[in-house]
């Protein structure tokens, strides 16, 4: 899944370390949803967009999502 | 964070339980030396030899563990690393897609070998065919019991 965390960590100068150490995850994981690798469950996504203090939509890119 | 410092502390208090048992356990092995010996001359030596050398190697294990719970425990900062460590949900989904496809895949290769073996040899083949039925029912409990936990 696309995500623009990558450009927010940059905007607020943060590494990939102290973010994955303010959501309770480690690096790695950080660099997998950077990469697109890994899809962060709601509740990593819900921390995330937190931190950020912006919604999930305008973090997480839901618009290859299937609708059934 | 103080429930989780809580359950590392009652880990740390497993393992060291268990390692003092362990150590017994090795230490008594001399029995298992004598229990060996006479079954069958080639491979005599080779149980006791597996038997302590698993347990030395739970122990090497716990040992290891029981260093870094008590270096986690001990600084705040340590400990959230140890929590992030264990829950991080990547590393959670990782294990789970090593031992879901891991089983599976041991499953397959016994079940192979248990159907080849059956043209050669008895003894083989009902060793195979036991050790799979006993993954089929580890499987079925799986089922049934995740199927009501979720």
């Amino acid at each position: 899944m696309k995500t623009c965390i990558q450009e927010l960590r940059k905007k607020n100068k943060l590494s990939q370390e102290e973010l994955a150490l303010a959501v309770g995850v480690s690096r790695q994981t950080i660099t997998s949803l950077e990469c697109e690798k890994y899809t962060a469950s709601l509740v990593l996504a819900y921390k995330i967009s937190k931190y950020f203090n912006l919604k999930i939509e305008e973090v997480f890119d839901f618009s290859e999502v299937n609708e059934f | 964070m103080e429930n989780y410092k809580k359950v590392t502390t009652k880990k740390l208090t497993l393992m060291t339980a268990f390692t003092a048992f362990a150590a017994a356990f090795i230490a008594l092995t001399g029995a298992f030396v004598y229990m060996g010996a006479g079954i069958n001359e080639d491979v005599s030596a080779m149980i006791p030899g597996f038997q302590l050398g698993s347990f030395i190697g739970f122990q090497i294990t716990m040992l290891m563990y029981i260093a870094k719970y008590r270096k986690a425990l001990k600084t705040e900062d340590e400990l959230k690393k140890l929590y992030i460590e264990e829950h991080d949900e990547r590393t959670t989904l990782i294990k789970d897609k090593i031992c879901s496809v891991g089983f599976l895949f041991s499953l397959v290769t016994i079940t192979t070998a248990t159907i080849i073996t059956g043209f050669f040899n008895q003894i083989i083949f009902f060793t195979l065919f036991g050790v799979l039925l006993f993954m089929l029912l580890v499987i079925v409990f799986l089922v049934v019991y995740y199927r009501n936990k979720f």
